[in-house]
C-alpha cells in the first residue's frame, strides 16, 4: 500500500475556515495501517468538517492531506474507490430497499459479474443482521437499522480505509456491542478511522486515539499512553496509615516530585504524586516511605486513568487557557 | 507529502480479484452509469412514467382534440389551428411541468444528504448532474412530448381529413424538444446556486410567464436571444408556414444557452461543499 511516510492518512497544517472562523485548525494527523483510530472530541470540535475534508466532500481552507499517499484535493475519486464511508445520520433514497441500495453502492465499484455482485450484497446483509429486512422499503426503517445498513454499505467495496463519522451514537446497547465486534473483526483487512464521543467503546477497540477541541488537536497518542497519564508527568497514588504530615514531609522534599495531593479517610491518607522522573519513582519513592518505620504502606501503584477522565482534563485544559 | 500517484495494487482489487469482481474502469464521468440507471429507474420502474404521460395526455391531447372537434369545418384550416395549439402549448405547459419536476432534483438531494452519501463514493460530481439532465430530459421527453405527440399524429389522422406532413411536424416537435431541454438545465444550473427550492421554481417560472405574457411587448430583435420564440417556430416550422429570416437564430440562442447553463451547474457543483 502506498501510504505518506506509512501512513494511512496524513495531514498537516489542515485547516478549515467558514467566514473566517475556524472549524479546523492546522491538524496535523498520521494514522497507521491496520490501526483502530478513535477521533475524539466535544461537539463542533471539527471532526465531522476532518471527516469531509479527508472524503472531498469540503474543501480545505489551508493545509494538505493524504491518504494511501494520494492528495486528498487532486486524487480524490481514486482515494475513495478504496474508502468505505458510513456518515453520522446515514441517509439513503428512501424508496429504495436495503438490497437495491446495496447493488447501488457496489456498482459504484465493480461492474459485474451480477452473480457475484449480488452475493457481496448477500454477505453484508447476513454480517449487518438485514437479510430479512433486505426487500422492506427503507423508508420504515429504524435509526439503528439505518446505521446498520451504513456499516454493511460502507464494507462493500472491501475497504482499505473504513471512515466511521459516530458509528454507534443511534445505537442500542446490543447494536453498540455489534459495531465494535464488527471493527475489531475487521482490523487485520482495513484500517479504521472513526470519530465518537462514545468514550467507553474508543478505550475498548481504539489503538491510537486524537483529542480535538476548538477545531485544534489537543492530544494524539497510543492509547495505553495517554491511560498512563495522558503523555504528562507520571502520576502514582499512594496509601498509607500512620502519621501523614511526616510522610508529606518526606515526599515534598524530592526534588523528582512536581505535584502532591493528599486525602485522608478514617485514618488512611491516599497521595496523588506526580514525578517527573519515573525510574527514580519507581526506585526510590515507595523505599522513602517505608524507611519511617510507623508508615504502614496499604496501596501503591501507577495511576491509570480512564480515558473520560483524560479527554475531561484535557478539554477543561485547553479550554481555560 | 509524498503524493506521488505511483500504481499501487490496491488490496481492494486483491480481494475483488479473489472474489471475482470486476473494478469499474477509471474514467472522468465515474459513476454516471449506475447514476443514469438509478434515475431512470425513478422514472420507469415506478409509476411516475405512466403517471406523468397521462396527465400530458389528457392535458396537450385534450385540449387539441376539443379544438379539432369544435373549429371549423375547413379541414385545412382546422389543421392549422390545432397544430398552433398543440405544439406552442406543449413548449410552454411542458416547461412549467419540467421546472416543478425538476426544482429539487439537486436542491433535495443537497438538503436530504443523500448527494453528499452518493459523492462519498467514486462518483464524479459532473457525472451526478449529468445523469439528472439526461434523465429529465428523457423523462420528459418521451412522456410530455413524443407520447402526445404520436396520439395527436393519430387522432388527426382520424378526425381531420387534411393531411398532417410528418417531417415538418418532426421539426416542429424537435423544436419544443429543445426548449424542455432548455428549462431542464436553467433548474439544474439554480439547483446548483440556490439551497432551497423557492428560488429555483420562481425564476423558472418567472421566464416561462415572461414569455407568454411580455413577448409582444419585447423587440424581435431581443427575443431572438431567448428561449420566447420557441412555441411559434415549432408550429411554424410543422405547418411550413413562411417565419421570419432569423428564425434559426433562437435555436442556435437557445443551443448555446443549454450548454452554458450546462457548464455553469458543472463549474458551480464542483464547489459545492457539502
Amino acid at each position: 500500500m502506498n501510504t505518506s511516510n506509512g501512513h494511512v492518512i496524513y495531514t498537516q497544517g489542515l485547516t478549515k475556515a467558514y467566514n473566517g472562523a475556524k472549524a479546523l485548525d492546522g491538524l496535523n494527523l498520521e494514522v497507521p495501517k491496520n490501526s483502530i483510530f478513535g477521533f475524539l472530541g466535544p461537539n463542533g470540535a471539527g471532526k465531522s468538517t476532518t471527516i469531509k475534508m479527508l472524503l472531498g466532500l469540503t474543501q480545505p481552507t489551508s493545509g494538505k492531506a493524504a491518504i494511501f499517499g494520494r492528495d486528498i484535493g487532486r486524487d480524490s475519486v481514486a482515494i475513495r474507490k478504496r474508502v468505505g464511508y458510513l456518515a453520522q445520520e446515514p441517509r439513503y433514497y428512501d424508496h429504495m430497499t436495503a438490497r437495491q441500495t446495496l447493488r447501488y453502492t457496489a456498482r459504484f465499484f465493480y461492474s459485474g459479474p451480477r452473480d457475484l455482485i449480488e452475493a457481496r450484497i448477500e454477505e453484508m446483509l447476513e454480517l449487518t443482521g438485514l437479510r430479512d429486512k433486505a426487500d422492506r422499503s427503507i423508508k420504515g426503517f429504524s435509526g439503528g437499522e439505518r446505521q446498520r445498513l451504513g456499516i454493511a454499505q460502507a464494507q462493500v467495496n472491501y475497504p482499505d480505509l473504513l471512515i466511521l463519522d459516530e458509528p454507534a451514537a443511534s445505537l442500542d446497547p446490543m447494536g453498540r456491542h455489534d459495531v465494535l465486534e464488527v471493527m475489531e473483526r475487521l482490523r487485520k483487512y482495513t484500517t479504521i478511522f472513526y470519530s465518537t464521543h462514545i468514550l467507553e467503546d474508543v478505550q475498548r477497540v481504539s489503538d491510537r486515539v486524537a483529542i480535538l477541541n476548538h477545531g485544534r488537536l489537543i492530544a494524539e497518542a497510543p492509547i495505553e499512553e495517554l491511560l498512563n497519564g495522558s503523555g504528562a508527568s507520571a502520576v502514582y497514588s499512594l496509601a498509607v496509615k500512620g502519621d501523614a504530615a511526616r510522610v508529606q514531609a518526606r515526599l515534598a522534599s524530592q526534588p523528582w516530585i512536581c505535584s502532591l495531593t493528599s486525602e485522608a479517610k478514617d485514618g488512611l491518607t491516599t497521595w496523588q504524586v506526580g514525578v517527573t522522573d519515573e525510574n527514580v519513582a519507581e526506585d526510590q519513592l515507595l523505599r522513602l516511605v517505608l524507611e519511617d518505620r510507623e508508615a504502614r504502606v496499604k496501596g501503591f501503584g501507577r495511576k491509570t486513568h480512564n480515558l473520560e477522565e483524560v479527554f475531561l482534563n484535557l478539554v477543561q485544559k485547553e479550554n481555560s487557557k | 507529502m509524498n503524493t506521488q500517484s505511483k500504481s499501487v495494487v490496491s488490496q481492494d482489487l486483491i480481494l475483488a480479484a479473489r472474489q471475482g469482481l470486476i473494478p469499474v474502469r477509471d474514467h472522468a464521468l465515474g459513476g454516471f452509469g449506475n447514476m443514469l440507471r438509478k434515475e431512470m429507474g425513478q422514472w420507469w420502474n415506478t409509476r411516475t412514467w405512466w403517471v406523468q404521460t397521462l396527465i400530458w395526455v389528457l392535458i396537450l391531447n385534450g385540449v387539441s382534440t376539443i379544438v379539432m372537434l369544435t373549429e371549423g369545418a375547413i379541414p385545412g384550416e382546422k389543421l392549422t389551428v390545432v397544430v398552433q395549439t398543440f405544439l406552442p402549448m406543449a413548449v410552454g405547459v411542458v416547461a412549467i411541468g419540467t421546472v416543478i419536476a425538476a426544482q429539487g432534483a439537486i436542491v433535495g438531494e443537497k438538503e436530504l444528504g443523500t448527494a453528499a452519501w452518493v459523492l462519498s463514493k467514486p462518483a464524479s460530481r459532473s457525472a451526478f448532474i449529468l445523469s439528472k439532465l439526461v434523465s429529465l430530459t428523457l423523462g420528459f421527453w418521451i412522456t410530455a412530448l413524443i407520447v402526445p405527440a404520436a396520439v395527436f399524429v393519430i387522432t388527426t389522422r382520424l378526425l381531420i381529413p387534411a393531411p398532417l406532413a410528418l417531417m415538418p411536424f418532426l421539426a416542429g416537435l424537435a423544436v419544443a424538444m429543445l426548449s424542455q431541454l432548455f428549462f431542464v438545465a436553467l433548474s439544474l444550473m439554480l439547483g446548483t446556486i440556490f439551497n432551497s427550492r423557492g428560488p429555483i421554481a420562481g425564476i423558472g417560472i418567472a421566464v416561462i410567464m415572461a414569455g407568454l405574457l411580455l413577448k409582444g411587448f419585447i423587440p424581435l430583435v431581443i427575443q431572438i436571444f431567448t428561449p420566447f420564440p420557441l412555441g411559434d417556430i415549432s408550429a411554424g416550422l410543422a405547418l411550413k408556414m413562411p417565419l421570419p429570416s432569423v428564425w434559426w437564430v433562437p435555436i442556435v440562442v437557445v443551443s448555446a444557452w443549454i450548454i452554458v447553463m450546462t457548464a455553469v451547474a458543472l463549474w458551480r457543483f464542483r464547489r459545492e461543499e457539502f
